[in-house]
């Protein structure tokens, strides 16, 4: 230490944070502070941070000051502490949210007429220069809170570069045979075309009123014989290629009104309480395995695999309905399931725009949730409608667009994570987790369950 | 991205390798949902390795009341809001050092100012003081005292600061932060409510010797840890710092993020003395408590507190630092008790809310009950087994924790405070000589102010008069020379002379100060 003789400076007054922060950002500055701090431990150990890149859709807002604090700590220390601790800044450019502002402002939320009046140049045009705009905004607050990373060299999501090398990851994927295209039933927002993920999906529950249909499937070569069904979606029903029974289930031959009716002993009540009716015969569901039936309506062409007839799945319950379920592979996640182990195809009514297709000529070009009445009104002329009715129940709409969503299966290209779902937990587990508990908490639990 | 970041493979591919796995990712806790599981499953697919080795996630945001923050509550807090008027070092220190990883973190503009009045402001207070004296004294550091030479408050702060190095480094080590923080924020308080509030007058000594060298050698330490120890939670601060401070140095770097992270000394590691401080700081702590509670000035000097102390280690601290502890809560002894039966009573009280749905008509039998049995065998039966039972009329009657309240009664003449196993009892008994001597502290108190009124420097001297009724005459004739050197005071002042008057009244005495310049 050396005798300084006074040389140190008075001390001005009471601390004053925002007048000394910004005489130091000076001082940094003009000093090029940051930078050399990186050049004089250029050649040291690296200490590697990846930073997770903000969206720059809007304003920072004071949970951003909390991570990018976060941020700044750690590789401050560590060049304290020795390290080569180099920070590559990086900006998400791409997504929903950016997409969902240009569309407010331009007025136009159909992708067709996006295409069509703005082009795709213009628009992805637009959306990059709203971000670039909220860029300064990010670099200036950045700046003032003292978080130091090179943002001259940040990457960006929408550079072709960034993007050649994410093609790179996929190709290496693919050669793994990885990479495979099937069907997804995936909750999808029709009138935007884009799919939701589950997790999106939890967001947007609300209770509606839905019609609450049952319906009569005749056996075949069995007149006066009917399964009873029960759907609140019988725009579905056009689509419809096999009836599900619960195995184990106990089902009854119901007749009343000079006909027979077959659905499950526990819901009789709630179809014959007032109704006089004879239970003729009993039997288990395994037993109505294989019993085919007339199809409700025959606009689509199905040319491949055995439909119309009675499978087992263990989905089925008696909670509601009639304990026979309507299977259409195309809407649903155990309809699809069942119908590809069945080796049946996927049976589209709607097309991605979610309205009926050309064939449906009674309700062709017709939106999906506008096409029940009419549909329900085909039901009862041709004497198929056994009850009709309006039911309130959950259905999911858009989180962020309001608009009722399908489960729609999808044809998709999928990374096959399961297979490495075992890698997946067993790399985690090396991982250090600040707080500890997401090892085998939120994160360690979403491996078990490794959705795809 | 990791990949996608350096365009690997077509370009820097050594930088890509050097980079990867990443030390460090932090993000929201959302993202385990989202960047947290691409980077690990694609990392996993194509490299079967992790993408990272650490990953701190973040809580969420709250308002003060711990709420979310939306617009429709108003509640959103400006980033600018808290940058303009605070600053931002306290909001980082907020976010940092005072919320466990996994707690909400409740933020509002007011709670950094409070980080910023309370720990910041003491840092600046501590450093402003060494500042001033420095300057005053043209302080040369380099005349170096070692550590063993200097005084045992001198190894303590010592033992202190290098505790606090350690503890430091090995979290944020471990990416604990908050840890690290806390550990900080100890160090800044002890150092400037205990260190230079006991050592003020080694600095405001006019002589050099090798005392005062000693206290401005170990306060630059502490204060030279203590900068870069918050070096990377407040940047502007401890730069703002450095570029004063390391003019005492040797070799000054240009910035305070361009030096060496401290290392600890194991030699000045010393977790006895840290220990036998902290008992004295636990009493001293509940000896004021006691004080405010029975509403007695510090300034008023007391006969005597009785300890009760966990165990004989702490009782062997005490006693080591006896006259610290006299000092510090005005009293003349110090007294050991085995048990505090005498001086406290406690008295369990039924908890009406909880116990009134249960036993309903029973609840007067069970309010007697408890008032006459024993406090001390139920109190320790809820400390260790959770529960207590008894009968009532023929009823069995089960408490739990919830269901009686226990209230401290201090015996007559003591006034009691206790936690963690500690019972102060201060004997509140104040005879005429205690008296007199309190009033001789209040005279001391009110001359300082004035002198500070009239804008004397704080070496002037001067000449003074006190007067007032019989008992402020017996004041200046028992306390007089201790009176004289407090204030700096050559000489008496003549009436006509003075050039300063003021008048105080505490407690139904009053008494008049005359003063002017030596």
């Amino acid at each position: 230490m050396t005798s300084n003789n006074g040389s140190l400076e008075k001390v001005q007054g009471k601390y004053n944070g925002p007048e000394l922060e910004q005489e130091i950002l000076s001082y940094w500055e003009n000093n090029r502070i940051f930078d050399k701090s990186l050049e004089l431990s250029r050649g040291r150990p690296r200490f590697s941070f990846n930073e997770g890149p903000p969206t720059a859709n809007g304003q920072p807002g004071i949970h951003h000051v909390l991570a990018r604090t976060f941020k700044d700590i750690y590789p401050r220390y560590k060049t304290m502490r020795g390290y080569y601790a180099p920070r590559k800044g990086g900006w998400d450019t791409h997504g929903l949210p950016v997409e969902h502002e240009i569309e407010k402002k331009l007025g136009i939320f159909d992708k067709q007429e996006i295409e069509e009046k703005v082009g795709v140049l213009e628009f992805t045009r637009l959306c990059r220069n709203s971000v670039m705009a909220y860029i300064s905004d990010w670099e200036k607050m950045t700046r003032r809170m003292g978080y130091w990373v090179n943002l001259d060299q940040a990457y960006y999501t929408l550079d072709n570069h960034y993007i050649e090398s994410v093609w790179n990851l996929l190709r290496r994927i693919w050669d793994k045979g990885l990479i495979y295209k099937g069907y997804k039933v995936v909750p999808y927002d029709p009138r935007i075309g884009a799919t939701l993920s589950s997790h999106e999906v939890s967001l947007g529950y609300q209770d509606v009123e839905d019609p609450s249909i049952t319906v009569r499937f005749r056996v075949a070569d069995a007149p006066h014989l009917s399964f009873l069904v029960w759907t609140t979606t019988p725009w579905t029903l056009p689509s419809n290629l096999l009836l599900a029974v619960g195995n184990d289930i106990e089902y009854s031959y119901v007749e009343a009104d000079n006909e027979t009716l077959i659905l499950a002993s526990a819901r009789i009540a709630a179809y014959f309480a007032e109704k006089p009716h004879t239970v003729v015969k009993t039997v288990t569901g395994s037993e109505l395995i294989g019993m085919r039936y007339h199809r409700l309506i025959d606009w689509f062409k199905v040319d491949t695999g055995e439909p119309f007839r009675v499978c087992g799945g263990d989905f089925v319950n008696t909670l509601d309905g009639t304990g026979v379920v309507h299977i259409a592979p195309a809407y649903g996640i155990d309809d699809l399931e069942l119908g590809q182990q069945e080796n049946l195809p996927v049976l589209h009514g709607v097309g991605l725009d979610g309205c009926f297709k050309p064939e449906a000529s009674p309700v062709a070009g017709v939106f999906f949730k506008d096409a029940d009445p009419a549909i329900c009104e085909i039901l009862e002329q041709q004497g198929l409608m056994y009850r009709n009715e309006k039911a309130v129940h959950s259905y999911p709409f858009g989180w962020r667009t309001g608009d009722p969503l399908i489960y729609y299966a999808k044809e998709a290209w999928f990374i096959r994570t399961t297979e490495i779902r075992d890698r997946l937990v067993a790399l985690n587990q090396t991982i250090h987790w600040v707080p500890e508990t997401i090892r085998n908490g939120r994160f360690g639990n979403w491996l078990e369950n490794t959705p795809h | 991205m990791t990949y996608a970041q350096w365009h690997y493979p077509f370009e820097n591919k050594d930088k890509f390798e050097a980079h990867y796995p990443a030390d460090y990712i932090c993000e929201a806790i959302d993202q385990t949902r989202g960047w947290f599981y691409t980077l690990h499953a694609i990392s996993a697919l194509v490299d079967d390795c992790v993408a990272y080795r650490n990953c701190v996630c973040l809580s969420h945001i709250v308002d003060k009341h711990g709420k979310k923050m939306s617009k429709s509550e108003g509640n959103i807090v400006n980033p600018y809001d808290v940058f303009d008027s605070v600053g931002v070092d306290s909001l980082r220190w907020l976010f940092l050092s005072r919320t466990p990883p996994d707690a909400q973190k409740r933020i509002s503009v007011g709670i950094v100012r409070e980080v910023a009045s309370t720990f910041v402001n003491t840092i600046w207070n501590a450093y402003a003081f060494f500042v001033l004296y420095a300057r005053l004294d043209h302080v040369d550091l380099s005349k170096q005292i070692p550590a063993e030479k200097r005084p045992e408050i001198d190894q303590w702060i010592l033992a202190l600061t290098h505790e606090t190095i350690k503890t430091s480094t090995e979290s944020l080590d471990v990416y604990d932060a908050y840890t690290a923080g806390q550990a900080i924020e100890k160090l800044v308080d002890r150092l400037s409510n205990w260190y230079i509030r006991r050592n003020r007058r080694r600095f405001w000594r006019s002589e050099n010797g090798d005392d005062k060298q000693a206290a401005y050698l170990t306060l630059f330490e502490s204060l030279d840890a203590i900068q870069r120890l918050i070096a990377p939670f407040m940047p502007f601060l401890a730069e703002n710092m450095y570029l004063n401070l390391s003019k005492c140095l040797d070799q000054a770097a240009e910035s305070i993020h361009l030096t060496e992270w401290p290392d600890h000394n194991e030699a000045l590691l010393n977790s006895a003395l840290i220990f036998e401080m902290d008992v004295v700081q636990a009493v001293v702590g509940l000896g004021r408590t006691a004080r405010e509670t029975s509403r007695i000035r510090i300034r008023q000097p007391l006969k005597r507190i009785l300890v009760d102390c966990p165990d004989s280690r702490a009782r062997q601290a005490i006693t080591r630092h006896q006259e610290q502890l006299q000092e510090e809560l005005n009293i003349r002894k110090i007294d050991f008790i085995d048990s505090s039966t005498e001086l406290v009573r406690h008295e369990v009280v039924p908890n009406f809310r909880t116990l009134g749905k249960r036993y309903g008509r029973l609840m007067p039998a069970i309010k007697d009950a408890l008032n006459q049995s024993d406090a001390t065998e139920i109190i320790e039966a809820i400390g260790s087994a959770g529960s207590y039972s008894m009968n009532v009329e023929d009823q069995n009657v089960d408490f739990d924790k919830e269901d009686l309240q226990i209230i401290t009664k201090s015996a007559e003449g003591f006034a009691c405070s206790e936690a963690d196993g500690y019972l102060v009892a201060l004997d509140t008994t104040i005879n005429h000589e205690l008296l007199v001597e309190g009033i001789a502290r209040e005279l001391i108190r009110t001359v300082q102010e004035a002198r500070k009124s009239a804008q004397l420097e704080i070496s002037d001297r001067i000449h003074l008069s006190v007067s007032g009724s019989n008992l402020i005459d017996e004041v200046m004739t028992v306390h007089r020379d201790h009176i004289m050197s407090e204030t700096l005071s050559v000489g008496t002042c003549e009436d006509n002379q003075s050039e300063f008057e003021v008048e105080h009244s505490l407690d139904g005495h009053t008494w008049r100060i005359r003063f002017k310049r030596a």
